[in-house]
């Protein structure tokens, strides 16, 4: 594939930038009695959530229709429009803008915007990527017209997780060469190209199920949204429920806890023991080895762990359901904590560099405009109070904890109808839950190194 | 469960957390100073990280054996330096958060000042 190779090559490169070319969040370490705090009360709740909360998911409204499909439609249009204008920029821009990433277009609408800020939309709507996913439009084909051309199942979604996990080392462990306006534009340009090629040969339906990255992303964080647009305008969902979920792929697993796992590397290789950890081995391997190796080890040990929750689940529920359908069964249940070490990480540096659009749009071009007045407009670092950013984090991590054990309750009794041994095959989960919460909130806690 | 339910129980989170580990009347700013050393793109002496109450105020001593610039991230404060003197960079934290700092021409990060709410 022409992009991952031009990604690869980008990513083997020595360094082309600064190692600060792109995002600050400016958030100060979570103080210990908070996250002690935090951690406890996350605990205590578990029990509360396991003794008390009903079966099945509750409906209530699900269903009712929010808005109809004449308004969605008109609605969908325009943000397609919008989505495909975007694009173009980014790509125009990311060629003919200031070099600079932080007063570029491109960088700041694809890491920024894109992947954290309509990632987040995602959690809350679904069903709207695939409705105004610019890189389709155009293309009205859902099937290849070829019985040979047909992508084999058990691929999943594999080719789109490892586009995703080639685009967070760029994004970790290139030294900022991944915020490089035309690096950006050309791979925006390159994949529209190589996913329009993709398309005409195995149609609309595969390349979004298997190969389009944020496709796969957005549709996995909208899976417990509370709105999604359908065929019927946009509809409200009951919380947290399974039913309407496809059926969960090894590509699904696989996503969550590569998710999960990029995002804690992420988090824990700024902090002091990261550092008191690696320092004294980079005297006797080059550095990037060593960070390379703690990239690939991350997705490993989340995997690990999970695998060996499975395990004593499997055990003590005594389940005749192999270990790779269990984990599958619950993958799911570990979605919400993703999302919300996902947040917890990412949302200071959306609010603290999302600001800079408004100068940009001012000056695109970098020629001294000032089409709507903001070019001279500077970010404010404290737009939300360091101390309101620990509570923010806080109440992520702990209710993304409270959101999964409920899902993972609900799982639990989708499968087993008596009551003991579902009781027993609640704990491995909640350990593993309150492992995940306790060290999500750890590596908030910890000092920064330097 | 319902959305009302992990609403109130995030909501018993927050004012718990907030009663016990709230703000406390803020102490009055004071006047910090920090001296800086920079020698072959490091610092060689004093701190790495510098920590202040917000609305403190700050001053910052800097001499380094190059031209450079030193940049002050959030706050967006620099001061140029010049090899054999002395040079002060001062202003009110008044913004709480984490704000690295770094030599800007060789964009070499050099550590960062931290400003507790």
């Amino acid at each position: 594939m022409i992009l991952a190779l031009l990604l690869i090559g980008l990513a083997c490169m020595p360094l082309l930038v600064s190692a600060h070319a792109f995002g600050a969040s400016y958030s100060l370490p979570l103080p210990t009695e908070l996250y002690v705090f935090g951690g406890s009360f996350a605990l205590i709740v578990s029990f509360v959530v396991l003794a008390f909360s009903p079966h099945r998911a509750h409906t209530g409204a699900a269903g009712k229709i929010v808005f109809g499909i004449r308004t969605t439609e008109k609605l969908v249009a325009a943000l397609r429009f919008g989505a495909v204008a975007v694009l173009v920029a980014s790509i125009v821009l990311g060629v003919l803008g200031p070099e600079g990433a932080v007063k570029n277009f491109a960088p700041i609408a694809f890491w920024i915007y894109l992947l954290l800020g309509f990632a987040y939309v995602s959690v809350f709507v679904g069903g709207l990527w695939e409705r105004i996913n610019p890189f389709a439009v155009g293309f009205g084909r859902r099937t290849s017209d070829s019985p040979v051309r047909k992508l084999p199942a058990a691929l999943s979604s594999i080719p789109a997780i490892g586009l995703y996990a080639l685009l967070i080392y760029i994004e970790l462990l290139t030294n900022g060469a991944g915020a490089v306006p035309r690096l950006i534009a050309f791979g925006l340009l390159a994949y529209w190209l190589i996913s329009a090629v993709i398309i005409d040969i195995y149609g609309k339906d595969a390349w979004e199920k298997q190969f389009d990255v944020f496709s796969v992303l957005f549709a996995l964080m909208s899976s417990f949204a509370p709105l999604a647009f359908t065929e019927r305008g946009v509809e409200r969902r009951a919380p947290f429920s399974l039913a309407g979920l496809p059926r969960v792929s090894l590509g699904t697993l696989a996503f969550v806890i590569v998710m999960l796992a990029f995002t804690a590397f992420d988090g824990f290789k700024e902090t002091r023991p990261y550092a008191e950890l690696m320092i004294p081995l980079a005297v006797h391997i080059p550095f990037w080895i060593l960070e390379l190796c703690a990239f690939v080890i991350a997705p490993a040990l989340f995997f690990g762990i999970y695998a060996l929750c499975i395990y004593a689940l499997r055990v003590l529920a005594k389940l005749p359901m192999s270990i790779a359908e269990l984990m599958r069964e619950y993958a799911l249940s570990l979605l919400p904590i993703a999302i919300v070490y996902h947040a917890a990480h990412y949302f200071p540096l959306l609010i603290a560099e999302g600001q800079r659009i408004i100068a940009i749009v001012s000056d695109p071009f970098g020629l001294g405009w000032n089409l709507f007045g903001t070019a001279s407009f500077v970010p404010n670092p404290g737009i939300i109070g360091a101390d309101v950013m620990w509570y923010i984090q806080l109440v992520l991590i702990v209710g993304g904890h409270i959101a999964a054990l409920y899902v993972s309750h609900l799982i639990t009794h989708r499968l087993i109808v008596e009551r003991r041994r579902a009781i027993l095959a609640e704990f491995p989960m909640l350990a593993v839950m309150v492992f995940y919460t306790a060290f999500g909130l750890w590596i908030l806690a910890q000092p920064f190194a330097l | 469960m319902r959305y009302a339910l992990l609403a109130a129980a995030l909501c018993a989170l927050v004012g718990a957390a907030w009663l016990i580990f709230g703000k406390p009347a803020a102490d009055a700013p004071e006047e910090k100073r920090f001296e800086l050393v920079i020698e072959r793109g490091q610092i060689v002496s004093g701190e790495t990280t510098l920590r202040v109450q917000q609305n403190d105020t700050v001053t910052i001593t800097i001499s380094a054996d190059e031209a450079e610039e030193f940049h002050l991230h959030g706050y967006d404060r620099s001061v140029d330096l010049s090899p054999g003197a002395t040079h002060k960079l001062s202003f009110t934290a008044n913004i709480a958060g984490r704000f690295e700092f770094e030599l800007e021409k060789q964009k070499r990060e050099l550590g960062a000042l931290e400003v507790l709410p």
